[in-house]
């Protein structure tokens, strides 16, 4: 039986002070998934999710997140809840102005 | 303000839990701290992180506010969130966006109003919650808040019960109808009187929802009041020593008195009881009785139980008339009425307050009831204690707020929890679908044929929407990277204590709204004259529901 | 191993005997034994006191049998989040136990003054932990809350509580 695919991951966690998403990055963090280091199996996944623990006063809770790539070769998130983390609540007159990340990416687009 | 006001060791208390917490973030930072040993530090200080931010859970010890509190929250929302808290089942309030640096300030401007965010998280005693009617319902045996107090004060940095297996929630009713929901909480009591008359408490232990949800037991028929916080010792001793810390979801009491057995449960409990020093009675009692001068009645003006003015008003004005019908709470003193101000607008995020909402509601508590405001765990306000002459007056200042809506208890008066929207646990959105939900009902003629009819929708198995006493309850889960939700029927939180039963498959997203819809259609069909939902579904069985949802299926 | 006692460094005055050590004789001075050797450590004419390692999922009935008979118990803490020993130690105060009560594992300084109010007369932490906390921290915390909402906390009218002094006669 053919062994699964692996899915490519990037590593996710929140910003230590603001709590806001941020990715790994070959050089720090971003809030920009499009920034993002990918890990193509599962050795380079966990050699990323080990250098994200290394920085605590930086990133809360790191953990890897399954993305499939764009057209471009860009990272995005598989799950919905991944999705969300980039966008933001789905509802919300009440919401101001909306997260970085997705400020971000749109000033990007 | 008739609520218990700090004296200087409570304002010492929260200022040192305040600058505790500035130490501990400036250890987090440094290091000197490890994310695990802050985390649980953080919890007990209300503060979680979420998907897209931290988000801080501020007590509101048994619901009750002033006007000078409300504002405060509303400035806090301005100053440091997005303008905006939610109400939670839980009675407190959480604010969505604070950002860690920023905590420890607006700690300090809750301690400069006797607020706090003390352990509403974290594996401790969480906020005593209660009836929101409590002091003023008129079926009420006694005023339960000074015992809620003296719980609140009992169960703060507890040395000894601060790191327990899991959390730990207490609710308290006044009344034999339990707005408390007190048989689906870890320790529930019910105010009794003993054989002699004397004041006691009825005590329930092991109520619970989440992944196993369970009906409390009774493990005291009566317990005189001067013993109550010997006696809570007891149990959570009890607790703290056999409570399971294997496994994260088997951790809660109610699992313990499930695997020993009431009876074992109760032998444990009796005996720690007996065998530790006894604890003084005299003071718990002198304690209560200061805090009781408190909760004094307010300076109620001596008036007839039937109000000209709001009898002209409900005969002439049919909208204020609906509202009347179904926004008031029979107060015990002639001449008032509670008022629900519900938080459930149509096609909006059930339990969201902006800071304009705030504002406009501590100014009417002001004018109109004392100065006084309570949260519900229905994740609503009320004003308790407003002149029936008044009311008119006061629904059309809550209508220029947007703040009229007569629904209270109503198919769109619907809790949520906030769901994937916010929540890191979360496997589903909730909101989105109260907002569905409540779009679809948005008729008021429609809402008020259907009648009372509670729906409460979790985003997770962990039930913080407390799906499983909902008349209807839905449950969000994930199905194949999809938001699926299950529907259970026939659930009740009060002293009639039901837990929802399962429906039968889950529906997606689009076809959740219809199959409630389907629901409430066949409930109409087959209901008795001036049967609620709930009585249908007891009277029939939730059965009846499955053939008009499954149908077409 | 430090010892931190009332908030302060200091040294420790017991060797700590582990059930890997089991068949060795045991030194002279102040020696603390796993439970299973306790009897045996007892019955030898020794120089130095006894104290017992109970880790921390004890059977509570084995608790009042240690009452009297040794001069300091230890009670682990796998991890700071597991609280079950600060009941232990509540419930040896209130079977009569009057020795050294010990805590034993990565408690953080915000937890010294709980284990103090529960009965525990010192705290154990292990190198590398004492290393990012040091005894500063657990001075430092240990005063910041003057008193207690709680009665009957140990020891015996060390800390004023808030209620006793709210109804204090006179």
């Amino acid at each position: 039986m053919p062994k699964k695919p692996f899915v490519p991951k990037v590593v996710s966690a929140n910003e230590l002070h603001s709590g806001e998403t941020i990715y790994l990055t070959a050089s720090g963090w971003s809030p920009d998934i499009a920034a993002a280091v990918i890990g193509f199996n599962a050795v380079a996944a966990e050699g990323l999710l080990q250098r994200a623990l290394t920085e605590p006063h930086l990133a809360v809770g790191p953990y890897l997140i399954d993305v499939a790539l764009s057209d471009d070769g860009h990272p995005e998130p598989v799950r919905l809840r991944e999705r969300m983390r980039i966008n933001g609540p789905s509802v919300g007159a009440l919401n101001g102005p909306p997260p970085v990340s997705a400020r971000s990416r749109s000033a990007a687009a | 303000m008739y609520m218990y006001r700090y004296d200087e060791f409570d304002r010492q208390m929260v200022r040192a839990r305040v600058a505790e917490f500035r130490s501990q973030i400036e250890r987090r930072i440094s290091g000197a701290l490890t994310e695990d040993e802050f985390k649980p530090l953080r919890l007990m200080n209300g503060l979680y992180l979420q998907l897209h931010a931290y988000m801080l859970r501020v007590a509101i010890p048994y619901g009750q506010l002033s006007s000078r509190q409300l504002r405060t929250l509303a400035d806090i929302a301005d100053k440091y969130d997005r303008g905006y808290g939610h109400l939670t089942t839980r009675q407190n309030i959480q604010y969505n966006w604070p950002k860690l640096s920023e905590v420890a300030d607006i700690l300090d401007d809750l301690a400069g109003v006797e607020m706090h965010a003390i352990q509403t998280s974290g594996n401790c005693i969480r906020n005593v919650t209660s009836d929101p009617f409590a002091g003023v319902a008129a079926d009420e045996l006694e005023d339960p808040r000074p015992t809620a107090e003296l719980m609140r004060q009992w169960s703060t940095f507890h040395p000894e019960f601060s790191f327990l297996p899991r959390k730990f929630k207490i609710a308290i009713t006044g009344s034999p109808n339990d707005r408390a929901a007190v048989f689906f909480h870890d320790i529930g009591l019910r105010m009794v009187r003993g054989a002699n008359g004397a004041p006691g408490y009825e005590v329930i232990v092991g109520g619970g929802q989440g992944r196993t949800p369970m009906i409390g037991k009774v493990v005291r028929d009566y317990l005189p009041r001067g013993e109550l916080l010997g006696y809570l010792e007891a149990i959570m001793r009890v607790y703290n020593l056999h409570g399971r810390r294997d496994n994260k979801y088997k951790a809660r009491i109610k699992i313990l008195v499930h695997e020993l057995g009431l009876e074992q449960f109760k032998a444990e409990v009796e005996a720690e009881y007996t065998r530790k020093p006894q604890t003084d009675v005299a003071l718990s009692e002198a304690e209560l009785a200061r805090i009781s001068a408190y909760f004094a009645l307010p300076d109620y003006d001596a008036l007839p139980e039937r109000s000209e003015t709001f009898e002209t008003a409900r005969a002439s004005d049919p909208a204020f008339a609906q509202w009347a019908g179904r926004n008031l709470f029979t107060h015990k003193q002639p001449g008032y009425a509670a008022v629900t101000i519900t938080v459930k607008r149509v096609s909006g995020e059930p339990g969201d307050v902006t800071s304009h909402d705030m504002r406009a509601v501590a100014d009417l508590a002001d004018t109109y009831s004392f100065g006084g405001i309570r949260v519900t765990h229905e994740q609503n306000l009320v004003l308790a204690d407003v002149r029936k002459d008044d009311l008119y007056d006061l629904w059309k200042g809550l209508v220029v707020a947007g703040l009229a809506d007569a629904n209270k208890g109503l198919i769109s008066d619907i809790i949520a929890c906030p769901g994937m929207d916010y929540c890191a646990l979360a496997t589903a959105r909730s909101i989105p679908i109260a907002q569905a939900i409540s779009t679809r009902f948005a008729d008021t003629r429609r809402q008020e044929e259907i009648g009372p009819l509670a729906i409460k929708i979790s985003g997770c198995i962990n039930a913080c929407g407390h799906h499983h006493v909902g008349h209807i309850g839905i449950l969000g889960l994930e199905k194949a990277g999809e938001e699926f939700y299950q529907i259970t029927l026939g659930g009740d939180a009060t002293q009639t204590a039901a837990i929802g039963e399962r429906a039968g498959p889950g529906f997606s997203a689009d076809g959740v709204t219809d199959a409630i819809e389907r629901i409430v259609e066949h409930y109409l069909d087959v209901r008795d004259d001036g049967e609620t939902f709930l009585e249908t579904c007891r009277r029939l069985g939730p059965e009846t529901f499955k053939e008009a949802l499954y149908a077409d299926h | 191993m430090p010892i931190i006692r009332h908030g302060s460094a200091v040294a420790d005055d017991w060797t700590l005997i582990g059930p890997e050590d089991a068949d060795a004789a045991l030194s002279d001075g102040d020696v603390i034994v796993p439970l299973a050797r306790l009897d045996d450590a007892l019955a030898v004419e020794r120089n130095g006191r006894v104290g017992v390692d109970i880790g921390n999922d004890a059977d509570t009935g084995t608790l009042q049998g240690l009452v009297g008979r040794v001069d300091l118990i230890q009670i682990d803490f796998p991890s700071f989040a597991d609280g079950r020993g600060f009941s232990l130690a509540k419930r040896l105060r209130n079977l009569g136990f009057e020795g050294v009560l010990r805590a034993h594992g990565p408690l953080i300084a915000d937890q010294a003054a709980f284990a103090e109010s529960c009965g525990f007369d010192e705290i154990a932490i292990d190198d590398l932990h004492a290393a990012r906390q040091a005894a500063e921290h657990f001075a430092e915390i240990r005063s910041v809350f003057a008193t207690t909402y709680q009665e009957g906390l140990e020891p015996a009218g060390a800390k004023r509580s808030i209620l006793s002094a709210r109804h204090a006669a006179g």
